[in-house]
């Protein structure tokens, strides 16, 4: 029963690692792979003196690294707080509006999101300016917010998910943990900070580990959705750079280079990151 | 068990040899020849084609049996077969540089647009050079069409060589006018501007004076799409740009010596810039200006928030026809566009070609393929004998008492627009001819000789001629890009690069978060970041084609 989804992956996942090689060469797609002439590491060579390549990695960095902080953290507390709500229908409906966002295409919500956060009458800066009563903010055009836009955006998406993750985990927690505590004479908040935590950690450090071999991802449709010329110095990332100078400009080595550059980091990344979960937490898959 | 596993493997085996490009085997040609029933030899002809939702086909029929194919195989002997079609020309692209890449033999006769899959099919040694072919059957009017534009053949010229048919563009189709909001001039007693200056007052005028009558200051002058470079095809700014001296930006120019430059990069941008600097501290521009795309700049405009935009004439159907559906009361008129300082005018020019049939070159039938050609051309040259009254019964027109009817209403089950069955995608064009025939129309009221001219002109209605007039009559303005080459080896490199820094210093300098002395820099280091040497390769490009004959 395994033979068609082993045939699925070799196809669909291993053949295609074969196009690799044309990082190390300079593919042109009438010759393919095997007698495109050969160029050795020139490519990469090239994504570190350009600045635009370095200013694209940092960017990917900064972004990425924002959104496993809080995909982990905001979830996390939410499931804390929504594990407090006993009313089992309220805590359902939550649950599934949180998690609803996660259904929609970045394309759909690009243009939700456009028009929401627009400076002339979106309805963000229409709340702000009669809260605070400040400037309209161009929250996607400019530099100092794209990123905070990016990630909370994401999070809201996303954190749903995480949520219901972390909410099964709660549920798997040994019942007799919290009648010693209370015996000991444990409060609510003293529970979940000696009990539920503890009990989450496991979890917690799967799902973080599992977001780190991510950390180049910040996002290919969301970005490419969301950003535009005046936020590329903090809002380009490696995937949209891939795209334009791979299928737009039509350099294929190169934006494979990049692209492969990307993949062996977040390699890396999970077989670290793996290895710290086995050492701290005792997590193991194999 | 085994032989799922056989299955399995063979497929496995197969994708692998599809993905490593090393079947070299050459398929059976597709030209033999058949007998239709009338006895008539039929020649078969393969293509593949984009299929987009514009394309509708009447029940029962499709790409590969529609009255265009029948009529081909019935009046011309050619049966076309589509091998494949793509919805849009990004998988059509992908799926021609698998074929490529994969070494599957190319379709007969098949159309690109971008120029780089164009070079690589030709550099590929795969499809056909057409000098020969073109000299021996194309007809006299198509061969002066021909020679009339040599340039359209540029994008697949390689060594002196044509390899592709220019499937033309409208010449001046897609350049722009302006379209502004009548009755806010009327309400404002403002006259039509002439020139920038002009413009300004109105801009003012339409920000500051409460054209829509709301009581709220949230109108704005001009609509304009910048995301994507600020000469483009709907919320055009390049007049602005063309006001101010011969460059747009993005667009290569002719230099006196002959030589190409980048419009980009050239001093009178900067005046522009300054321009819509002041343009947007003013409150004429959207604030949004820098994040809007084509299709998202015109919302202002359709929602009645902008009273100017800069636009083909065939913006009459799209977006001002929902402008004035929204906006009860709203009149807008075409207007020329108007003069800078020095009395310049500039605007950019739509290319010649909308893409290129290449031939494989295993082809055997070029004298069909032109016959077809030019029997299609032959309803626009109006001496047609298949397309008197119009293209197809019962598709764009009816008869009705011996006469041809073209009311939509009037045709059984609606009209179909069956030109775009073609494989020409649409009814041919020649260069300059449509306007030139609106602009005669228009002006001497005459009334229409032809199906070809009542359709594509007179029932567009009267805005459109107009405005298809106001374009014509400017023709002397435009500033046409004279690069149609593939992207040259540094514009691969850093072509991106390049165009990144390009959209955000101009952005910037329009947001006045850079000074306008940004564009200096700019300049500097666009020539030393590969630019400079872009030139050359552009320049070495156009020296090759030119010397093609």
């Amino acid at each position: 029963m395994l033979l068609p989804a082993v045939i699925i992956v070799f196809i669909f996942q291993y053949i295609p690692l074969l196009g690799l090689v044309m990082a190390f060469q300079d593919y042109e797609p009438w010759l393919g792979f095997l007698h495109s002439p050969w160029v050795g590491l020139e490519h990469f060579k090239t994504m570190f003196e350009y600045e635009d390549a370095r200013q694209v990695i940092w960017n990917t960095l900064v972004i990425s690294t924002l959104k496993i902080i809080f995909n982990l953290v905001v979830p996390l507390v939410f499931a804390l707080l929504l594990n407090e709500v006993y009313i089992m229908k309220f805590k359902r409906t939550v649950q599934t509006i949180v998690y609803l966002p996660h259904f929609l295409s970045w394309v759909i919500l690009g243009g939700i999101l456009i028009d929401m956060l627009s400076p002339e009458g979106g309805i963000v800066n229409r709340v702000f300016v009669s809260l605070f009563n400040i400037e309209p903010i161009f929250f996607l055009g400019d530099n100092d917010w794209f990123r905070t836009v990016v990630v909370i955006t994401d999070v809201w998406k996303e954190c749903g998910f995480n949520t219901i993750v972390f909410l099964a985990a709660i549920t798997s927690i040994n019942p007799t943990l919290y009648e010693a505590a209370i015996v000991d004479g444990a409060n609510r908040w003293q529970q979940t900070i000696y009990v539920t935590l503890p009990s989450m950690l496991p979890i917690i450090i799967v799902v973080g580990t599992l977001s780190l071999g991510n950390i180049l991802n910040a996002g290919f449709d969301q970005i490419l959705n969301l950003y535009n010329p005046l936020v590329y110095k903090t809002g380009d990332i490696i995937d949209t750079y891939v795209y334009r100078v791979g299928l737009l400009n039509g350099d294929f080595s190169y934006g494979t280079a990049v692209g492969l550059f990307k993949s062996v980091i977040s390699f890396i990344l999970v077989v670290t990151g793996y290895r710290l979960a086995y050492k701290y937490a005792n997590y193991k898959v194999f | 068990m085994f032989k799922r596993l056989f299955v399995s493997m063979a497929a496995m085996v197969m994708t692998i040899g599809l993905l490593a490009g090393c079947t070299d085997k050459e398929p059976a040609s597709s030209d033999e020849s058949s007998k239709s029933s009338e006895g008539k030899s039929v020649v078969t002809i393969t293509t593949i084609r984009t299929l987009k939702d514009d394309v509708k086909f009447r029940k029962g029929e499709d790409v590969n049996n529609n009255p265009a194919t029948r009529w081909a195989e019935k009046e011309l002997g050619i049966k076309f077969k589509t091998l494949w079609t793509a919805p849009n020309d990004e998988q059509y692209y992908n799926k021609i540089r698998l074929a490529l890449s994969s070494g599957q033999e190319l379709p007969d006769v098949f159309m690109v647009a971008d120029g780089l899959l164009i070079n690589d099919l030709i550099r590929s040694g795969k499809v056909m050079p057409v000098d020969e072919a073109i000299e021996k059957y194309a007809s006299p009017r198509l061969k002066e069409i021909f020679n009339k534009f040599p340039e359209a053949f540029y994008p697949a010229t390689v060594n002196s060589k044509r390899y592709g048919i220019p499937r033309f563009s409208g010449g001046n189709g897609s350049d722009s006018l302006l379209w502004i909001r009548k009755d806010w001039l009327d309400k404002l007693g403002l006259q039509p501007p002439k020139t920038i200056e002009d413009l300004e007052k109105i801009m003012d005028a339409f920000v500051n004076k409460d054209p829509d009558g709301n009581g709220r200051k949230d109108t704005i002058g001009l609509t304009l799409a910048s995301k994507n470079g600020l000469a483009t095809w709907l919320a055009d700014g390049s007049f602005i740009f063309g006001a101010y001296g011969d460059y747009v930006p993005g667009s290569w120019s002719k230099e006196k010596d002959g030589s190409l430059v980048y419009g980009s990069v050239q001093p009178s941008i900067k005046k522009g810039l300054a321009k819509l600097h002041e343009w947007y501290e003013k409150g004429y521009l959207d604030k949004e200006v820098g994040i809007l795309d084509e299709q998202t700049a015109i919302k202002s405009f359709v929602a009645g928030k902008s009273g100017i935009l800069a636009a083909p004439p065939w913006a009459v159907g799209w977006p001002i026809a929902d402008a004035i559906k929204n906006n009860p009361g709203a009149v807008v008129e075409p207007y020329p566009l108007p003069s800078g300082p020095d009395g310049k005018i500039g605007r950019r020019g739509e290319g010649l070609t909308v893409g290129m049939f290449l031939f494989n070159k295993n082809f055997k039938h070029m004298d069909k393929f032109f016959e077809y050609w030019d029997a299609i051309y032959s309803y626009v040259f109006n001496d047609s004998k298949y397309f008197k009254y119009g293209l197809f019964e019962g598709y764009d027109y009816v008869m009705k008492d011996g006469k041809p009817v073209y009311d939509p209403k009037q045709i059984p089950g609606g009209a179909i627009d069956p030109g775009k069955y073609f494989l020409t995608t649409d009814i041919p064009t020649i260069p300059y001819m449509l306007y030139n025939l609106a602009e005669e129309l228009y002006t001497t009221k005459r009334q229409p000789k032809n199906a070809y001219e009542y359709t594509k002109i007179v029932a567009q209605g009267e805005p459109y001629m107009k405005a298809a007039t106001i374009v014509n009559q400017q023709n002397e303005y435009r500033i046409e890009n004279e690069f149609s080459g593939p992207p040259t080896k540094t514009m691969q490199k850093r072509g991106e690069f390049l165009t990144k820094m390009e959209r955000e210093t101009f952005a910037n300098i329009i947001y006045g978060r850079a000074p306008l002395g940004e564009f200096d820099k700019f300049i500097k280091k666009w020539r030393k970041s590969g630019g400079d040497d872009i030139t050359k390769e552009v320049n070495e490009w156009y020296k090759s084609v030119k010397e093609s004959k």
